[in-house]
């Protein structure tokens, strides 16, 4: 059903044509009826098979032909190892047919796993260059693709083996995109990730491939697929939810709000022990905002304290503790860590040599987005709140380069005054609990869980179209 | 830069406004062919087919001009009276895709009482394997497509306790990548229907805060190419199924504002025969009832005021899914 132009024809071409048909119709409802009969009288043969290839050819996604042949090679499968790996090999080949007529066909592939798994030595050896044959053919196709997943997983290939393999077919054309794609899932398993670092690889290999990606993406700036991988290898990824703030919220010895907000949203039964004055807070006490059952923004309200300071102790895991004191009828919000996790210097000097070479490539190449793009990336990961200004025109630039996606740069750019605006606030007026966000052409309000402790947002002459994400402004329903 | 290669070329030629009556009567006349050679050899997945056209002229206000006795004698037929699964056309055999298909036709003309349902529950609940994912049907074919079926099939018969939906999100979650995007298994390369049917799992499930909004919503808005339309993956030329699969994630990502939609009007307008009716996948080829739901359903999420209001996950019009009290989750942005 895809890419079958519509041609021009003449009537007499037209009736040619239907003439045609019609015969294939005949010739393939004929077989059909065949196989369909042979199958309910049970009769497992080699006519069957016969039939069941020809239709096949004609239509290699009938699943329930595909499945009447599995039926009829189990039927006549014997102990004799020679006549089965005969018969199997058989197989082989017909799939080998379908897939000349369409090498897209769900039907054929599978059929193709079912005949390996079957196989007592599987020749894995030949698939791999099956897989090889196909992927020349067409460097996209992803059942085949899928295909040399399945035969590498079963056969004694090692994923590095399988990271040169990526490595020749990107240096064979850049924009191969599903050769990036399995080098990024192939990388971690070559160099697993160290815990607690926000990078998918250990620093060096991370090094390593944004050196590679850049020297690609200088050969030639206008192939997408290199650029899609490096804003992967530039961008952080978050593994654990963190804590990011807690909030104390009260006006008076009966009336405080403990509220905690993390980075990623989590459920009730994942909030760190938190005990106030050595009592610890029940799970279940906490309730979410709107009362969902992940939240980013987590609430308990304290029985009644009494006058004088008290102590709030955290405890992530058993060796780390953080402790902050509060006084009922003051309001005091704490940061537990940065907004993201740190980088490492050298991580930070590679970052800072890929921005440069970005900038020399926009000087040289001016009007590309995707170098526009990386350069918004790292400068947001190296620091957002002292690359503000330059971020925020280079988003503007790429809404003009870019029309098709303005909306998402200005959400973007939405996204960036929040962030900096919050590290601002965080710099300057910790405790003050008047968060102004006025006039600042929002067109979303993103890390709306931060405003979780602020008495009063002031939103006003923004851009918005939803204010839904006000939801999880707890202290300023309370007060 | 800007040279797109992969893309199409709108002209004056293409239609420009929707030719509502035509389409309509380009589905009702296709059952009607059931001699010609392409009715032929799509049996094989007959029972789509019509899903897609009754889908389709449901949104085009004119569900009534279908033969529901024929149809619902049709669909009890196709269920298998040992799986409980439908299959896509007698004598073929039952496979989830199919069952999904059966169970939204059923669902639309109300009709659930004239099947076995609890054979159907047991049928999909039986297909899901240890890991969570499900095979599509008893010869252990895996995909996310068929995860999606099930918990689609299971929603529409509130019957989700049936399964182990834990399970099911922990499968789809192992087939995320980096560029946030989902494919067929773990391992497998983004593609936007598999992306579709991995965010339509999660909708229903409720666990869309498992996905990363602006990652995954860039990626997408990043298939619409210069002429407007959408592609499926980088560098692929532009489909309009894809306007369907693209336009549907994005909006349970709540970020369908991110693609340009006039553009896209423009595009799905493009596809449709003024000639024949019906739409095509790309502007001057041939149309069939899959690209033609497909179009219509884009152009319903786009607001187009012409048809009835679609739902984003389940691809049935909205109606539908209040009348059963079926809801799903969307992205607050
Ligand atoms: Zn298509």
């Amino acid at each position: 059903m895809h890419g079958r132009l519509k041609i021009k024809t003449t009537a007499e071409q037209a009736a040619e044509k239907q003439k045609e048909r019609e015969e294939k119709r005949k010739l393939y409802l004929g077989g059909l009826t065949k196989a369909f009969d042979k199958r309910s009288t049970g009769t497992y043969d080699e006519e069957g098979l016969k039939v069941t290839a020809q239709l096949l050819m004609a239509n290699p996604d009938a699943a329930t032909l595909w499945n009447f042949r599995r039926e009829i090679i189990l039927a006549m499968k014997s102990d004799d190892h020679e006549s089965w790996d005969k018969l199997l090999q058989g197989e082989l080949s017909v799939v080998e047919n379908c897939l000349m007529k369409n090498h897209k066909s769900y039907g054929a592939w599978h059929h193709r796993c079912w005949v390996m798994e079957n196989f007592p030595n599987p020749p894995w050896d030949k698939e791999l260059a099956l897989c090889d044959k196909y992927l020349k053919a067409d460097e996209r196709n992803f059942h085949c693709w899928d295909y040399r997943r399945f035969v590498v997983a079963r056969s004694s290939k090692q994923p590095e083996d399988e990271l040169k393999t990526s490595q020749q077919l990107i240096e064979r054309n850049l924009s191969n995109y599903s050769a990036w794609h399995y080098r990024s899932k192939l990388l971690p398993l070559v160099y697993p990730p160290l815990p607690d670092t926000p990078h998918p690889v250990p620093e060096n290999t991370l090094i390593k491939e944004l050196q590679t990606v850049v020297e690609a993406v200088f050969t030639d700036p206008s192939d997408q697929s290199p650029w899609f991988f490096l804003r992967w290898l530039v961008n952080r990824q978050e593994k654990n939810p963190r804590l990011l703030q807690t909030g104390f919220i009260s006006s008076g010895t009966k009336d405080s709000l403990l509220v905690c907000v993390f980075s990623k949203p989590l459920m009730q039964q994942n909030i760190p022990q938190i005990s106030v004055d050595d009592e610890d807070v029940g799970n279940n006490e906490w309730h979410a905002p709107d009362n969902e059952t992940y939240s980013y923004v987590w609430v308990v309200q304290l029985k009644e304290l009494s006058e004088g300071e008290h102590s709030i102790a955290i405890s992530f895991n058993s060796s780390t503790k953080k402790s902050l004191t509060v006084s009922p009828g003051k309001t005091s919000v704490a940061w537990m860590t940065e907004l993201e996790e740190e980088l490492t210097g050298l991580t930070r000097s590679t970052l800072e040599e890929v921005k440069q070479n970005c900038i020399t490539l926009d000087e040289l190449d001016p009007g590309n987005k995707w170098v526009l793009l990386t350069i918004v990336d790292v400068m947001w990961a190296l620091d957002s709140y002292s690359h503000q200004a330059k971020i925020s025109s280079y988003l503007s630039q790429l809404q003009d380069l870019d029309p098709l996606r303005t909306k998402y740069y200005a959400d973007m750019k939405s996204k960036l005054s929040m962030e900096t605006a919050l590290k601002k606030h965080r710099l300057t007026t910790e405790n003050d609990d008047q968060f102004k966000l006025n006039e600042r052409r929002l067109t979303r309000i993103a890390y709306s869980h931060l405003l979780a402790c602020s008495k009063s947002v002031d939103l006003s002459c923004n851009e918005l179209s939803s204010i839904q994400p006000l939801k999880s402004l707890v202290a300023c329903a309370c007060s | 830069m800007g040279s797109h290669p992969k893309d199409v070329v709108i002209t004056d030629e293409h239609p420009k406004t929707l030719l509502y009556q035509k389409h309509a009567d380009y589905i009702v006349g296709y059952s009607k062919k059931k001699d010609d050679y392409e009715f032929t050899m799509t049996e094989h997945f007959r029972m789509s087919g019509m899903y897609w056209g009754i889908t389709a002229l449901d949104l085009l206000n004119q569900l009534d001009r279908m033969d529901s006795t024929e149809i619902l004698d049709f669909i009890c037929k196709c269920q298998d009276k040992g799986s409980g699964g439908f299959s896509p056309s007698i004598g073929h055999d039952a496979h989830l895709l199919y069952t999904l298909s059966a169970v939204q036709i059923l669902v639309i003309l109300e009709a659930l009482d004239k099947v076995d349902v609890e054979a159907i529950v047991k049928y999909v609940a039986g297909l899901q394997n240890e890991d969570g994912s499900f095979s599509g049907d008893q010869w252990g074919e895996v995909d996310t497509r068929f995860s999606f079926c099930a918990v689609n099939t299971l929603a529409l018969l509130k019957r989700l306790d049936a399964i182990n939906t834990e399970k099911a999100v922990e499968f789809v979650m192992r087939c995320q990548n980096v560029d946030g995007g989902f494919g067929t298994r773990p391992g497998s390369e983004s593609h936007a229907g598999q992306i579709y049917c991995c965010v339509g799992l999660l909708s229903i499930t409720g666990q869309l805060h498992r996905v990363n909004g602006d990652l995954l919503g860039w990626w997408l808005c990043e298939r619409q190419l210069p002429s407007g339309g959408l592609n499926g993956r980088p560098e692929k030329l532009p489909d309009v199924c894809y306007s369907w699969w693209v336009l549907a994630s994005l909006t349970m990502l709540g970020r369908l504002h991110w693609i340009n939609a006039d553009k896209m009007r423009v595009f799905i307008l493009a596809t449709q025969d003024a000639e024949t009716g019906g739409f095509t996948d790309r502007p001057g080829d041939m149309v069939d009832l899959y690209h033609t739901l497909f179009g219509l359903a884009g152009l319903s999420l786009l607001g187009e005021s012409s048809l009835k209001p679609i739902n984003p996950v389940f691809c049935m019009p909205q109606y539908v899914l209040d009348r059963i009290s079926v809801t799903v989750q969307i992205m607050s942005t």
